[in-house]
């Protein structure tokens, strides 16, 4: 497994699953069209603003905001802090994230209530991510190694023909750490984005399904800025929306560490 | 009255100045109403109030920012009064925190009231020296039962990693302990009571120095920390008072004098992160005016020790459990009863030599608007315990009511955690942020 399978960013993941690349082959393996797909990674850093809102089965909505950083290292490695920005009373929360290839991530929370950056475990990539129905592993690494990929065949979304790829868990670990057997992607073989994803749970159910909802042009790569999740057992849905993006600004290293982690009156 | 005051002032000046500057201002808080229930006979209704409180933050922290927090608070309190108490019954106003803070290339300067917590391991934090607790007011958020002091701090970052924490406390804070003084001790009255605060002056000011490090690339985290500055806890020197009767003197009870005595610290801490295990510890040396242990109402030398581990069995489910241990120096406890005895004290409890504690704490998370949080101490060498629990609902964004108990409870009334048995309480919070 090379370094850009190994550990992708928060947010390039999404730059990697639904990036565009000019050419594209007409004949290519499904391990080869996953690859390149996340190997076209377009954004050494990245900067915005996410809106995380929630449903419940009864309608109930949640509304997160969320300020971001991330960036990517040459090794591959990626660092990301997040703060919350709202509701009132998770405001100024703070989640540091440094990615390790050959050690433990290195992960701290500074809670403003406590006063204290406390380095907190790793509650394994199949975590819901903030309480969505996106898990770590939906946001933050996907490692192709993780799957064995197959083409299958040609289903229409949002009118668009896309190209079915099926990935089944390599090993049973996978799917005890990600709580998926399977995923399969749709892409739309111009832009080569995944349009829709739909996730299997143990049994080989579907039990996720994830849609794009709005793809802008960033810095002059198609990007999946709006989309949702829904877990069709419960009726719960997540939607995840990106704004005030930027990219390769040339964020400093110094932007993740405790202390900015901090520095949470800004 | 007149330091707070100044804060005050200076919390209001940096808000015009940063106005002026045409630099943002935020502005947040929160309103909460709460309610407490004695859980000891005769179940009194203890306490009942409100609170406002509003917090002020600006300034892009180049170089300068603020932050401050003040309460506003309607407390209907039938607690005792107790040395030192602010927080009492009635309306008040009390700075929370108030600091302004000046950001530079490689370090940070802070001034003001401000929290200042060290150590890692939960809850019970040997190196944890420099701010106080407020027993009077155990609740479910840690600026509750915690006393901000008043510090200047120096944050230099030797690297992105490494970190000299000095600080200066011009100002002593004690803990609050509610009913201090009581009324009796066995069968004597207490008529009389003084409490000495060190004199505020250079001399008697509080330093602390911790240098930390993050080895992000291995999870782990470590600290070396010393101070010195004075013990929290009081020392009390009891005497008889007497008056002049019809047939020569009369004993008419005990008089009670509070007083803070010196205290030097050393300590360390560190935190591994392996996978969903965290390992935890921390330790602290602690020396006191009486090194040699012959006074017997003097804290002796000891050690304090906690090490745990936490697990995180899924994002709704973490336990943690550690071991609490302290060893005291110099020190005999068959001649520390029977010092305590010649000076007449009533209350003739002494520690034991070795004490040894655990704790467990566990946070879970039922659904995503219902949780629970619960710390419990139980010391082995006393049979006495201390527990903290409280569950949680999400009501709505920024909506949030918790329903708790504080418990101390013990075999015996004389040791630590049981003789604060009056001070268990049931309490009902909600909480509109904003």
């Amino acid at each position: 497994m090379n370094n850009r399978q190994r550990t992708f960013s928060f947010l390039c993941m999404f730059s990697m699953i639904f990036a565009s690349y000019d050419a594209v082959a007409q004949q290519v393996s499904a391990d080869a069209l996953m690859k390149k797909v996340c190997d076209r990674s377009a954004f050494r850093d990245m900067s915005g603003e996410l809106t995380l809102r929630i449903v419940n089965k009864r309608g109930d909505q949640k509304l997160r905001k969320i300020k971001i950083w991330s960036k990517e290292n040459e090794q591959g490695e990626n660092k990301m802090l997040m703060r919350f920005i709202s509701p009132a009373d998770v405001r100024g929360v703070g989640f540091l994230m440094i990615e390790h290839k050959n050690g433990e991530d290195d992960r701290r929370l500074f809670l403003p209530a406590l006063r204290r950056v406390q380095r907190i475990s790793a509650s394994g990539k199949g975590g819901n991510f903030m309480s969505s129905d996106f898990t770590y592993y939906d946001i933050g690494a996907p490692k192709l190694d993780d799957w064995h990929f197959s083409l299958g065949g040609q289903t229409q979304v949002d009118g668009i023909q896309c190209q079915e790829v099926l990935g089944s868990a390599a090993n049973p670990q996978v799917t005890e750490d990600t709580g998926y057997s399977k995923i399969r992607w749709y892409i739309d073989p111009a832009r080569q984005i995944a349009m829709k994803a739909d996730y299997f749970d143990k049994d080989g159910q579907v039990f996720k399904t994830m849609t794009v909802e709005k793809i802008e042009v960033i810095s002059g790569s198609p990007f999946a800025t709006s989309m949702k999740m829904e877990d069709v057992r419960n009726g719960h849905k997540s939607q995840m929306t990106f704004s005030k993006l930027e990219t390769n600004k040339g964020i400093k290293d110094k932007v993740f560490t405790e202390r900015n982690l901090r520095k949470w009156t800004r | 009255m007149k330091t707070f005051t100044g804060i005050v002032l200076v919390f209001f000046v940096c808000i015009s100045s940063a106005q002026a500057d045409e630099q943002a201002v935020s502005f947040g808080g929160y309103v909460k109403g709460f309610a407490f229930e004695n859980l000891t006979s005769p179940w009194d209704f203890q306490r009942a109030g409100s609170r406002l409180q509003i917090t002020a933050s600006g300034g892009d922290g180049d170089p300068a920012s603020f932050f401050g927090s003040v309460d506003f608070e309607l407390d209907s309190r039938l607690l005792q009064d107790g040395v030192g108490l602010e927080r009492g019954h009635g309306f008040d106003i009390w700075p929370v925190e108030m600091y302004l803070n000046l950001s530079f290339e490689s370090f940070d300067i802070t001034v003001g009231q401000q929290f200042i917590f060290w150590g890692r391991t939960t809850w019970v934090n040997p190196t944890d020296v420099l701010t106080g607790w407020d027993f009077s007011n155990m609740a479910s958020e840690i600026e509750d039962y915690r006393l901000a002091p008043i510090a200047a701090r120096l944050n230099w970052y030797l690297t992105d990693d490494l970190k000299l924490d000095i600080v200066w406390l011009p100002v002593f804070k004690p803990n609050r302990i509610p009913g201090m003084p009581p009324e009796s001790l066995g069968n004597l009255d207490i008529v009389e009571s003084r409490e000495s605060l060190p004199a505020q002056n250079p001399e008697n000011s509080e330093i602390g120095i911790r240098l930390s490090h993050s080895v992000s690339s291995w999870a782990f985290d470590w600290a070396l920390c010393a101070y010195k500055g004075f013990e929290r806890f009081p020392t009390v020197q009891l005497s008889p008072v007497f008056t002049q009767g019809q047939q020569g003197p009369e004993m008419q009870g005990m008089r009670w004098d509070s007083s803070y005595h010196r205290m030097w610290m050393v300590g360390g801490d560190f935190a591994k992160a392996m996978g969903s295990v965290l390992l935890r510890g921390e330790f602290a040396y602690k020396a006191s005016d009486d090194m040699a242990g012959n006074n017997p109402i003097i804290q002796n030398p000891r050690m304090e020790y906690v090490l745990g581990i936490s697990y995180l069995f899924t994002q709704e489910i973490e336990l943690g459990l550690q071991y609490i241990g302290k060893w005291l120096f110099n020190y005999s406890r068959e001649e520390e009863i029977t010092a305590k005895q010649s000076m007449g004290y009533p209350d003739t409890f002494a520690e034991k030599q070795a004490d040894h504690q655990a704790s467990l704490f566990c946070k879970l998370k039922l659904t995503d608007d219902l949780g629970a949080q619960l710390l419990g101490i139980y010391d082995a060498s006393y049979s006495d315990f201390f527990i903290l629990g409280f569950l949680w609902w999400q009501l709505a964004d920024s909506v949030k009511a918790y329903l708790g108990a504080v418990a101390f409870g013990g075999s015996e009334d004389s040791t630590p955690f049981a003789r604060q048995r009056s001070s268990s309480q049931a309490f009902l919070e909600i909480k509109v942020s904003y």
